[in-house]
């Protein structure tokens, strides 16, 4: 009995999912999302408006992602044929199959990695890997119907500032605000990270910074992550090559051309779980409490005014240009450092870094500079670097109450 | 430059790109300068260390092949043995000879003070040495001709992909490989390529992250530890000193043979065997038959009474520890195992002795129960190799913490009762050492890749190609034994 080809039966099985999917998807959508929709949405923790059309496009995904793994398979198959004929098991046709194999999974994964269900999957509760975090709040925000979207940006001293569920039970629906922060972003990063999520088309750009962000040096988590080939062109008008880490910008550009290297954290963590993905920053946590005031110290010592300070200052007037052009609005908190860090700093630091935060808001008429924050003390904080949940309710809502009355509010009356 | 770096690679295409195109003797001058540039790039004053003792050795060797006089050639073959071992001391072991012996004469209540040499341990000096040594013994003995042409003998000692973490190669199977052109076959190049990758995939994936895990266990201040997180920090540390180590032989095998050479086999299945005799025959192979060669059979090896045996035994498992490093913790190492091989011999003589070894009617017919108590043996012995891994690795410990407190706290956790929970790292640390348990009962199949049939080996081809692009560390962490 002659073999039913198994291109042939990749086909069927393609044109039958999607018939499927056309007739029964909206069935299935509608059961799902009833039986499940609000627990779908306290999961997403006020990130997601309509649970019906997140299951909706979570199925038209999966359809999506198991047509084309099975396009994969024909076409693996249709260039086996093609390629190497009756030659398939000769010495050497190995190399081809392995190379054809790879290609098409790193091309399977690139369409994953651009859909929500994919990042639905690789979700790990509150140790979810950061990347994921990050991507899933945007495909989120990005499908968001609000008459007004705030993206929050910067490292994670900002989310730990800036509490976005308080934030939007205080400000909705005049506003509608998602933090999409990355842990170690400097000023470059925000600029890499900011070019990312270009498809939630936010109206206001929300940027708790600090010294942190500008005297910290250039290198940081980021640049692997988020640095690709779209990001070569900031050469032209940045000092990039002299102040980003060689390895860094190599990872992210191989990263770009590899799917599979990209997202090597999330695939590495969901497979090894987080215990064993995340025991280095764990050792690293253990080990700096083990000496607390050599760490601060050693902390300050890292902060300086150099050229990275410098380049980190142009990065960030880049931004601020770009979001200009994007009619953005851009609201900057000058923030701190935990005092017991910013005692050994040289004062000069601080001094430039709002002189620079002022220069800029006099430059560009969307950006809005909060410096007179309320200060926050060393109880205020948890670690060198965050504060604690009760300063963050505290410091939402004076932010909240500064965005309605003054920054907002004269734009909607 | 590690195996593991960006530079590595761009280094290793440069050297394939020109070696195939040269005819014999140029490649190997070719190779001498790669892999002295190789050497060079740690640090270059380490050349003239290797330089010293290969350029020693090889007059040497010529010497005592010229020389009929038994005295003088012996006295030529104490030469070389004197100014490698002296090497090797000086480097490696005069501070914690120094420091050894100001503690035992404090103990006796006698004051000193030894001069500390601040000198930076050259890279695979333990290996080079080892190496070298091999050559001029083997020259004595009549098993070798000296070699003629210098480039050959010092390609031999500097090759670049066994040079600073071995294998321990010797003369008389490497030497010849120098001498003689070299035909590369399609399939060893194939078996090259495949050694490589599942080298990288041992050290990257496997190693590296079981690395993270084990430096978690022993970072200070100690973790509080569970009995039973004691004892998978161990495992955790069993398994990555095995990919990394193995997996560095399998890309030096690997390397070496796509050039058109071979290396020896270094690792076997050595979680995998049930005593520690068969245990030295799969773990670190090219050490352990040194050391039986040049030093236990010397000795006497097992030709004389029970009690000098057991001496030989000590004495070479001890300075086996030693070779590891200069601390006691690796010297408790090789005394742990020497132990362990005494009583498993005395135990085989004593069963001998009694008439125990008929075979038993189970073997004979591969009954499940004789499998099941092989497995039981086969366990406990793996975990008697863990109690060892713990003093070697508390070697390992920075020198201010205190390499006693780390044992202790660790013998305390793993037998305390009651029983407690696993922790968070379990699931990911038990499928590395599953996986490195898996490529280790596999070994055989993993070195025939060429006789694999073709859909398979572009599988796993494939397969460990996206496990070291997704899984892998590529912050460089440096090889273990490099520090030997």
């Amino acid at each position: 009995m002659k073999r039913f080809p198994v291109e042939w039966l990749c086909v069927a099985m393609v044109a039958a999912m999607w018939l499927g999917y056309a007739t029964l998807g909206p069935l299935a959508t509608r059961t799902v999302s009833d039986h499940f929709g609000a627990t779908i949405l306290r999961a997403t923790q006020g990130n997601l408006a309509d649970a019906h059309a997140f299951v909706g496009t979570c199925a038209r995904e999966a359809v999506l992602l198991l047509s084309v793994a099975l396009l994969a398979v024909i076409v693996y198959r249709l260039l086996c044929r093609l390629c190497l004929g009756p030659a398939s098991n000769k010495t050497g046709a190995w190399v081809f199959l392995t190379v054809m194999g790879f290609v098409l999974f790193n091309v399977w994964l690139a369409v994953a990695m651009h859909t929500t269900l994919f990042w639905c999957l690789m979700w790990q509760g509150e140790e979810t890997n950061n990347l994921t975090r990050f991507r899933l709040k945007a495909a989120m925000l990005r499908d968001y119907a609000a008459e007004r979207k705030a993206v929050i940006l910067g490292s994670s001293q900002a989310r730990a500032q800036l509490d976005e569920r308080l934030l939007n039970e205080l400000l909705e629906p005049m506003l509608h605000t998602a933090e999409l922060h990355f842990p170690g972003s400097h000023a470059y990063d925000i600029t890499l990270v900011n070019r990312k999520i270009a498809s939630t088309c936010p109206q206001v750009l929300i940027c708790y910074v600090s010294e942190m962000n500008f005297y910290e040096g250039a290198a940081s988590e980021v640049i692997p992550v988020f640095f690709g080939f779209e990001d070569l062109k900031d050469c032209q008008t940045l000092p990039v090559i002299a102040n980003l880490p060689f390895d860094g910008m190599a990872y992210g550009l191989l990263g770009d051309v590899l799917p599979a290297f990209a997202l090597r954290d999330v695939i590495s963590q969901r497979l090894l779980g987080t215990g064993v993905a995340l025991i280095r920053a764990r050792t690293h946590e253990r080990e700096t409490q083990r000496d607390v005031k050599a760490t601060r110290r050693q902390k300050a010592k890292t902060y300086r005014l150099d050229k990275a300070a410098k380049f980190q200052k142009q990065a960030f007037t880049a931004f601020a240009v770009r979001c200009e052009k994007q009619n953005q609005q851009l609201i900057i908190l000058a923030g701190q450092l935990n005092p017991s860090v910013s005692r050994y700093l040289d004062p000069t630091i601080r001094a430039d870094m709002l002189s620079f935060l002022r220069h800029l808001r006099d430059q560009h008429p969307n950006l809005v500079l909060l410096d007179d924050l309320p200060l926050q003390m060393e109880s205020d904080y948890t670690d060198l670097t965050h504060v604690n949940a009760t300063k963050q309710a505290e410091f939402t809502r004076y932010f909240a109450e500064q965005l309605r009355s003054k920054i907002l509010a004269p734009e909607t009356n | 430059m590690t195996f593991n770096s960006v530079i590595f690679l761009v280094f290793l295409a440069m050297v394939l790109a020109v070696y195939y195109r040269l005819n014999h003797r140029a490649q190997n001058w070719f190779l001498l300068v790669a892999s002295y540039a190789f050497y060079g790039w740690w640090d270059p004053r380490f050349l003239g260390l290797l330089w010293f003792t290969s350029l020693f050795d090889y007059f040497c060797a010529q010497w005592i092949e010229r020389t009929s006089d038994l005295k003088c050639r012996k006295w030529l073959l104490a030469g070389s043995v004197t100014v490698n071992i002296g090497v090797l001391c000086l480097f490696k072991y005069f501070n914690f000879f120094a420091d050894t012996a100001k503690a035992s004469l404090a103990a006796l209540g006698i004051h000193s003070s030894f001069p500390t040499l601040h000198i930076i341990l050259p890279v695979g000096i333990s290996f080079y040495t080892f190496l070298s040594m091999s050559y001029t013994i083997d020259v004595f003995r009549g098993g070798l001709k000296a070699s003629r042409h210098p480039v050959d003998f010092l390609l031999y000692v500097a090759y670049f992909p066994h040079l600073v973490a071995g294998p321990i190669v010797r003369a008389s199977y490497l030497l010849p490989q120098c001498q003689q052109p070299r035909t590369i076959k399609k399939e060893q190049v194939v078996n090259g390529v495949w050694l490589i990758l599942i080298g990288y995939f041992k050290k990257v994936v496997i190693g590296d992250r079981l690395a993270q895990v084990t430096e978690w266990g022993f970072s200070q201040p100690l973790p509080p530890l569970t009995d039973a997180n004691s004892w998978l920090i161990l495992y955790a540390f069993a398994f990555q000193i095995y990919a990394d180590f193995a997996g560095y032989t399998d890309i030096a095998r690997g390397l070496a043979k796509i050039m058109g050479f071979e290396l020896v086999e270094n690792f076997r299945s050595p979680y995998l065997v049930a005593n520690p005799a068969a245990f030295w025959r799969n773990w670190h192979i090219s050490l352990s038959t040194w050391l039986r060669d040049y030093l236990y059979i010397p000795l006497g090896g097992n030709r004389h009474r029970s009690f000098r045996t057991f001496l030989n035994l000590m004495i070479t498992m001890l300075l086996g520890g030693l070779w590891h490093g200069a601390g006691a913790a690796f010297v408790l190492w090789g005394f742990y195992h020497g132990i362990l091989l005494a009583v498993h011999r005395w135990w085989t003589q004593w069963r001998d002795k009694k008439g125990y070894t008929i075979e038993s009617p189970l073997k004979r017919t591969g009954h499940w129960l004789d499998k099941i108590g092989h497995g039981l043996r086969v366990f406990f012995f793996f975990h008697l190799t863990c109690l060892g891994w713990l003093l070697f690795r508390a070697g390992s410990v920075p020198a201010q913490f205190n390499q006693v407190d780390v044992v202790g706290h660790y013998l305390r956790a793993m037998f305390s009762l009651p029983r407690n929970g696993l922790t968070g790292i379990t699931g990911g640390t038990l499928l590395l050492c599953a996986t490195g348990l898996f490529l280790q009962w596999k070994h055989d199949l993993m070195e025939r890749f060429g006789s694999w049939p073709v859909q398979r080996q572009a599988a796993a081809v494939c397969g460990v190609l996206l496990a070291i692009v997704s899984l892998g560390v590529f912050q460089g962490a440096q090889f273990i034994y490099f520090q030997f």
